[in-house]
């Protein structure tokens, strides 16, 4: 059986010790997802934390022959696209959007043994800015079908149950969404600046 | 290039490095498509660009608070926990059985509703078909039989209609 469907037969039960190795296991792809899709650190855990709740709460219903995996994703994209709608209907002001770039950019931190030289950490930043602005115009079904294809949790006939959708019109959706990413970033992609990055892969920190 | 091994093998790459043995098979494929190269390695560059964007951090009581928000939830009344033994019943069936219920019932109603009104409408017509096909009386029966006959009379009367003229 898959340990994570064994896992939940125990939540099923009400054990919280098996919910929390659950919690443990998918918190970072599922808060990727989130922070992919809503570009919102905070939001991004809140929204997380609710599709663990909702895990919980619906353990009854959870059936074993469904793969974890594709179950708790499939929650998280219903949450995820609700707080787009939601957004969309009611846009706020984000408190953290009023600080100013710059002093965003300095609230960041980065682990110091890999603290790069001010250009590099210039350049990194840039890059990563042009490449979540390029994700952020993508249309939500192919920005969500790129953040799912970078988990290594799910497979193409996953991340298609996921979305709902056959393996050809999301393999589509990820092409169209690929090429669309390759057209804006096209001068980083000549340039080769992805290549001065290499290796150097820095999580994401909140604004303290 | 539209060659299906090719397709697999940027699939593949989209997801994970290639294997060895991939890139030894990509090289052949490139090697007799040159003009696809270009394309290869902007797909490579964007791929890279996204594998190496920085994950989010997440808190590091986050675990902590999940489970504290599950442990907090109120305990499930008795009827949801009976309901819960029955897991092939589609999620949020509750709202649709209602919904269901409800259109049933409206539906029996108008059926009713119609029901009755038909009725009615029927019922007004064999009243006013009986008000205009009333018997006559009895009175307007006596002569019947005379008048009766002089239908059947089947030889003029010529001295009676000498007479008459």
């Amino acid at each position: 059986m898959d340990p994570d469907a064994a896992l939940m037969l125990r939540v099923k039960n009400g054990d919280l010790r098996a919910f929390e190795e659950l919690v443990q296991k998918y918190k970072h792809p599922i808060v990727n997802v989130m922070y992919r899709m809503l570009h919102d650190l905070d939001e991004a855990e809140d929204l997380a934390q609710n599709v663990f709740v909702r895990v919980f709460q619906s353990a009854g219903r959870y059936e074993v022959s469904a793969k974890f995996s594709t179950w708790i994703f499939t929650i998280a994209r219903h949450l995820c696209l609700n707080e787009i709608r939601r957004r969309g209907r009611h846009p706020a002001q984000s408190l953290e959007s009023s600080q100013s770039e710059e002093e965003e950019q300095g609230a960041r931190q980065y682990p110091d043994g890999k603290t790069p030289s001010p250009p590099q950490a210039f350049l990194h930043r840039e890059l990563e800015r042009k490449i979540q602005e390029a994700l952020a115009e993508l249309p939500e079904k192919q920005r969500l079908a790129i953040a799912l294809c970078q988990e290594d949790e799910l497979s193409y006939e996953e991340i298609a149950r996921v979305l709902g959708c056959s393996l050809p019109a999301t393999k589509s959706l990820i092409h169209r969404g690929r090429e669309t990413l390759k057209g804006r970033l096209k001068p980083y992609l000549r340039s080769g600046a992805w290549e001065e990055a290499e290796n150097e892969t820095l999580p994401v920190k909140r604004c303290s | 290039m539209q060659n299906a091994e090719y397709q697999k093998l940027k699939e593949a790459s989209w997801r994970r490095p290639l294997t060895a043995e991939e890139r030894a098979r990509l090289r052949e494929l490139l090697a007799a498509r040159p003009e696809a190269r270009a394309s290869w390695e902007e797909d490579a560059a964007l791929t890279g660009l996204l594998r190496r964007l920085p994950g989010a951090d997440v808190s590091t009581n986050f675990t902590a608070r999940v489970v504290q928000a599950a442990g907090r939830l109120p305990a499930k009344p008795a009827w949801r926990r009976r309901l819960e033994m029955f897991p092939w019943l589609p999620a949020g069936w509750v709202p649709r059985a209602a919904l269901a219920a409800a259109m049933v019932c409206s539906g029996m109603l108008s059926f009713h509703e119609y029901e009755a009104l038909h009725r009615a409408h029927e019922a007004r017509a064999v009243a006013s078909v009986s008000r205009l096909a009333a018997l006559p009386s009895m009175d307007w029966l006596e002569n019947f039989d005379t008048i009766n006959r002089l239908n059947k009379v089947k030889v003029a009367d010529d001295d009676l209609l000498t007479v008459l003229q």
